[in-house]
């Protein structure tokens, strides 16, 4: 049972696009096996940032479990905890990484690794979820214009793209080259 | 009862079709956009999107449909060293999760307490997609709504129809 849809745009729509910057970003491994503990430690890890939950996104990672991704925003009063939390970490990565993070989140999760500052620019289109060739276009017009990307994440129709500090700005230049946003719409010559 | 062990309430629960998880190997030595290039120039629809490169490259998951396998083979053959296929995966996507972890929480514990696999996830403002095994999809939905409570006269649904573009 299907229906089929002719989509044909020049350039493909999107209802806009918006970035946020000063997040963070928490990577780390969680064992296949350990789900229902990884999920309880959840509200301790980012608790220990100080941040509210923006994003959640994991994939398979080696030998057996999930790399979890927990894409926070950082409150501007919690923005020196952040960094000292970060900076805390990246001497015990160098020194314990295994142990210490496995003491932190009671033996379930390791590879902890923190991206912080990073910057979010994201969008929505119409029928996304439907449609192919979004989020290839979203990833080949930062690639052209050099913004490195340190994450994409797509559900339904939204596109989500977490960069290095400072690339929010030029990621969203370059879509809003590749891209039609609503902006564009109404003024054809500035875009 | 406890807070945290009562149902959290949801808006609604929906699931996919069958699908076929791609996975794109760490450090492989091709890139996600080829990847993506050869999927679209198929016209295939990656449903669901989640990459990191906390390995150094991009790497990570994308969903398409169980009818485009065959297609989306013969368009990654050169990126077969690079990838791998998992199958039968099915979608639960759970809106919204107004940003709750506790609801994550519960929902990924509900999961593993019952033995059923999540091979990846994917969050937008509004809504999380699991994916898991298809087979146990029903299991899957049992799991959490252990945890959850869904709106009267709402069941989890499955999409009636699809929409593919030409």
């Amino acid at each position: 049972m299907e229906t089929f849809a002719v989509y044909w745009e020049p350039i493909i729509k999107t209802y806009g696009i918006a970035e946020r910057t000063g997040l963070c970003l928490i990577s780390l491994d969680l064992p296949f096996d350990r789900l229902s503990d990884g999920g309880a430690c959840l509200p301790d890890i980012v608790s220990r940032f100080g941040g509210s939950l923006i994003l959640i996104f994991s994939r398979p990672a080696s030998p057996a479990g999930l790399r979890l991704n927990l894409l926070l925003d950082r409150p501007p009063e919690n923005v020196d905890r952040v960094e000292k939390v970060d900076a805390v970490e990246k001497k015990a990565q160098s020194a314990q990484p295994m142990d210490m993070n496995h003491a932190d989140f009671g033996g379930v999760c390791s590879g902890l690794r923190v991206d912080n500052p990073v910057e979010l620019v994201y969008f929505q289109g119409p029928h996304y979820g439907d449609r192919y060739g979004i989020a290839g276009a979203a990833v080949t017009a930062l690639a052209e214009h050099g913004v490195p990307l340190l994450a994409v994440v797509c559900t339904g129709a939204s596109v989500y793209l977490i960069t290095p500090k400072g690339m929010a700005c030029a990621a969203r230049n370059a879509l809003k080259e590749a891209f039609s946003t609503p902006e564009a719409a109404k003024n054809p010559t500035n875009s | 009862m406890h807070p945290s062990l009562s149902k959290l309430p949801i808006g609604g629960l929906k699931l996919s079709s069958e699908l076929v998880q791609i996975r794109l190997l760490p450090n492989s030595g091709f890139s996600v956009q080829e990847m993506f290039r050869r999927l679209a120039d198929q016209r295939i629809n990656v449903t669901m999107v989640s990459m990191d490169a906390t390995d150094g490259e991009l790497t990570g998951i994308g969903c398409i449909f169980a009818e485009d396998r065959v297609l989306a083979e013969v368009a990654l053959q050169p990126l077969e060293a690079a990838i791998d296929m998992l199958s039968p995966i099915g979608a639960l996507t759970i809106f919204p999760h107004q940003a709750r972890l506790l609801l994550i929480e519960n929902i990924l514990s509900a999961m593993g307490r019952d033995g059923l696999p999540v091979y990846g996830m994917a969050s937008s403002h509004s809504a999380l997609t699991l994916t898991t095994d298809y087979r146990r999809l029903d299991d899957a939905v049992s799991a959490v709504c252990r945890v959850v409570s869904l709106p009267e006269n709402h069941a989890p649904f499955r999409p009636e129809f699809r929409v593919k573009q030409l």
